[in-house]
Parts: C-alpha cells; structure tokens; sequence
C-alpha cells in the first residue's frame, strides 16, 4: 500500500498551489514604487549596528553566557523533576546545550526521544512506543493502561509545557536584547534547536491537542526554527526578519501570559 | 550570469542591472513563494517584499551561497512571517462566528484524492512542509534545502521523511476506503 500512496503523492502533489505564470512587470513596477516611497520618506538611516560600543562588546558575550548558564540550569531541573515524578510518561525533554564553548554541530537533526534518558530506562522505552500523532485528531498522545498514569501524565506534560515555555521566553528576551544591541552570538541557533526539539515533541504530545498550547508552540517553532538556521555572525536581513516575526505575531507577550505564574 | 559582476553593478547604481537581477531570479522565487502561500494576492506581496528587502541588504550579501540561495532564504523567511499573521486574522475571524476549530480535518467532509491530499500538505508543520515543497515539487536538492534553510542536508531528509510519513498516514484510511 506504501507504493501506491507514494504513487498518489507524486502525481497528485504536484498540483498543490501549481504556480501561475509569473507576473514580472506588475511585481517590478511595486517593487520600483515601494522603494521610491521608501527613499524619499525614510529619514537618515541610523548608523548600521556592526560596531557596538567596545564596552558592551565584552558584556554581550559575558550576557549570553549567564543567560545560557540559566537555561540549562532550568533544563537540568525539568529533567530531575521527570524522575522524581512516579509513574509519570516522561515526555522528551531537549538536554541542555553542549558547553557554551562549543555549540552543538549544525547538523544536530531534531531528537525523537528523551536524549537525557539512558536507553534501558522505562522511561525512555515507554516514550519509545509513544504512537506519532497528527495535530488536529482526537488521538491520545500517549499510551496509558491506568487512569493513575492518565492523569500523572498530563500534569507531568503540563508541567513541561510550563517549563519549555518559560525557557523560550527566555531564550526569546535575551535573543532580542542581543539583537538590540547589535550582537547576535552563535549560541543563539544552537540554543534554539535544543529548544526546537522539545517544542516538536511537545507538539507531538497531548499539548498540542490542546487548541491554544498547539496555537503558541506553532508560532514558537517559527521563530525558533528562523533562529536556528541561523549562521555565524547573523546574516541582518535574516535577524531583522526574524524580530520581525515575533512582534508580528506578539510571540512575546503571549509567551509571557501562557507561562503560569512561578515559573 | 556572474553573480558578482551584476551585484556590483546593482550596488554601483545601474538601473538595467537591477531589472536584470530581478528577471534572472523572480520565477524561481514566485514558484516556491506561491507553492507556500496557494494564493496570488499574498504571494505577489511577499515575492515584492522580497525582492525590496534584498535590493534593501544586497550589501551585506557576502557571496558565501548563490544569490538564488540567498534570495530564497529570505523568500521563504517573509512568506511564512506573511502566513502566521494570515492564519492568526482567520482564526480570529472563525472564533467570532463560533466554526469549528480551524486545522481539524474532517475525514467526512470531502472525499476527493486531491482535496484530501493538499489538504494534508496544508496541515504539515511548516518546517516540514516547506522541505516537502522544496524537494517533490519545485525539485530543490537536499544540498540545496540545506544551503536555503541553513541546515545540514541530513536533516532536510529527516524532514522530507516524516512529511511524507505523515501525509501517508493521512491518505491510508482513503486508499482502504477505495479498496
């Protein structure tokens, strides 16, 4: 049956949103436009952020690794407080980053189980037989045979939810500030993948049934994921895009409401 | 076409230059635009927007991946910006008029292939579905996905392998149904 729905795919696929013929003449004429607009109303460009001032030079780096320091202690909590939990499904929590001398590889591919879970762990097995769900169906996320583990599960997912959102507040704040001042230190896309990874299996997991959790961590994975491509240096265009994003999308301050209070 | 020769040319202020750099490189970026937006109004917006901010920061290109690679990057950056907020205005239009909740596919609702089929696509995560729609339909290498998005090419195949596992998942129960 996988060969006829890969059949399927391939034909009718390609007639997902088939393009049009390209209106090159009207899309230059706005373009043209907008950009005469932007000439003659722009007032003088502030001097370009690629020189900060020496002195917060040597503190951005000194804040980035303090903020850093604080999400993996964060990290290390949630994972202590996932075994402590009895009976509890542990839903996958991203480990904390590699030391903040050296970033975790590029090419680190998103995690599917709990990378902090040793592999003969009950913990990390029931995790492992965790059936994938699509957002949006009414599939429990996780299998329980009791509903002692139901409900321990879900205030355990609760909790992590609680907890990756607060980190991603975090994260988030001090990205911006970083950006603010004309900085943006490669721990950032490697700090944003740990977290990328978690937002997904949470997404995975019953939060994401959930209509406004799901509503959060869809437009956290954005905005992580922009981060996380990023390169070293930031290219600017990409940074403003990306900061862009999130006051667009009042990430932010919805980060700030959903994340219950004590975090 | 010399990337380089003509970016100098467009910094140095010539006009046909820029017309140039924008015929060379606009189907591409409208195909993979409108692949992702499925509308021509939106996708006439973020192409425009597009080019406008790349014309805005062509300075700051440092020639470390292909124009084309880089314009898509930023393409693809302002299309998923200009859906969030798309999707967010007609979730808000929907909660007012008490429909169900946007994204829950209704298995009863339609039981057309195709329909079904992109309407899958339409629910992948965005991560996921625009690998999908770089690779099987606008035929971007995984090399290539890599050097737009700024990831390895092993996790662009990562990628492209839970897309299509998820939009098999989607389409099972149909095959059975037509068996």
């Amino acid at each position: 049956m996988d060969d006829r729905i890969d059949d399927i795919l391939n034909e009718a696929g390609h007639d997902y949103h088939e393009p049009p013929a390209t209106p090159r003449d009207l899309m230059w004429q706005r373009i043209q436009a907008a950009r005469a607009a932007e000439r003659v109303t722009m007032a003088p460009a502030a001097p370009a952020p690629d020189i900060a001032p020496a002195r917060s030079r040597r503190l951005m780096p000194l804040a980035w690794v303090t903020g850093v320091a604080a999400l993996l202690a964060l990290g290390i909590g949630i994972g202590r407080s996932m075994e402590h939990t009895p009976h509890a499904a542990p839903p996958a929590v991203a480990t904390a980053p590699a030391p903040v001398t050296a970033p975790a590889p590029l090419d680190t591919a998103p995690v599917s189980v709990a990378p902090n879970a040793t592999p003969d762990a009950p913990a990390s097995r029931e995790l492992a037989t965790v059936p994938r769900i699509h957002r949006g169906h009414d599939v429990p996320a996780i299998v329980v045979n009791s509903g002692t583990r139901a409900g321990a599960s879900e205030a355990a997912i609760s909790q992590v939810l609680g907890q990756h959102l607060g980190q991603s507040e975090a994260f988030l704040t001090l990205f911006r500030s970083s950006v603010e001042n004309g900085q943006t230190e490669r721990l950032a896309a490697s700090t944003a993948r740990q977290l990328l990874s978690t937002n997904r299996l949470l997404l995975d997991s019953k939060a994401g049934g959930d209509a406004r959790s799901r509503q959060i961590l869809e437009d956290l994975e954005l905005v992580l994921a922009q981060i996380a491509q990023l390169r070293a240096g930031g290219d600017s265009i990409h940074v403003h895009l990306i900061t862009e994003g999130m006051d667009q999308g009042n990430v932010l301050p919805r980060l700030r409401t959903a994340v219950p209070a004590g975090i | 076409m010399d990337d380089r020769g003509l970016i100098s040319r467009v910094l140095a202020g010539d006009a046909s230059a820029e017309r140039e750099l924008y015929d060379a490189h606009v189907d591409r970026v409208f195909r993979l635009v409108y692949r992702m937006a499925g509308d021509m109004d939106h996708a006439q917006d973020y192409v425009q927007e597009t080019f406008i901010r790349a014309f805005a920061k062509l300075r700051d290109f440092r020639g470390d991946s292909a124009l084309s690679t880089w314009l898509g990057s930023i393409a693809i950056s302002v299309t998923l910006n200009g859906l969030r907020k798309v999707k967010r205005f007609r979730e808000r239009e929907v909660a007012l008029d008490d429909a169900p909740e946007i994204g829950r596919s209704s298995r009863d609702a339609d039981p057309d292939l195709k329909t079904r089929l992109h309407g899958a696509i339409d629910a992948l995560p965005e991560g996921y579905r625009t690998v999908f729609v770089l690779h099987d339909m606008e035929g971007y290498t995984h090399e290539e996905i890599g050097a737009t998005l700024g990831v390895h090419p092993g996790t662009s195949k990562a990628q492209l392998f839970r897309a299509r596992a998820r939009l098999r998942a989607a389409l099972a129960d149909f095959v059975l149904e037509q068996d």
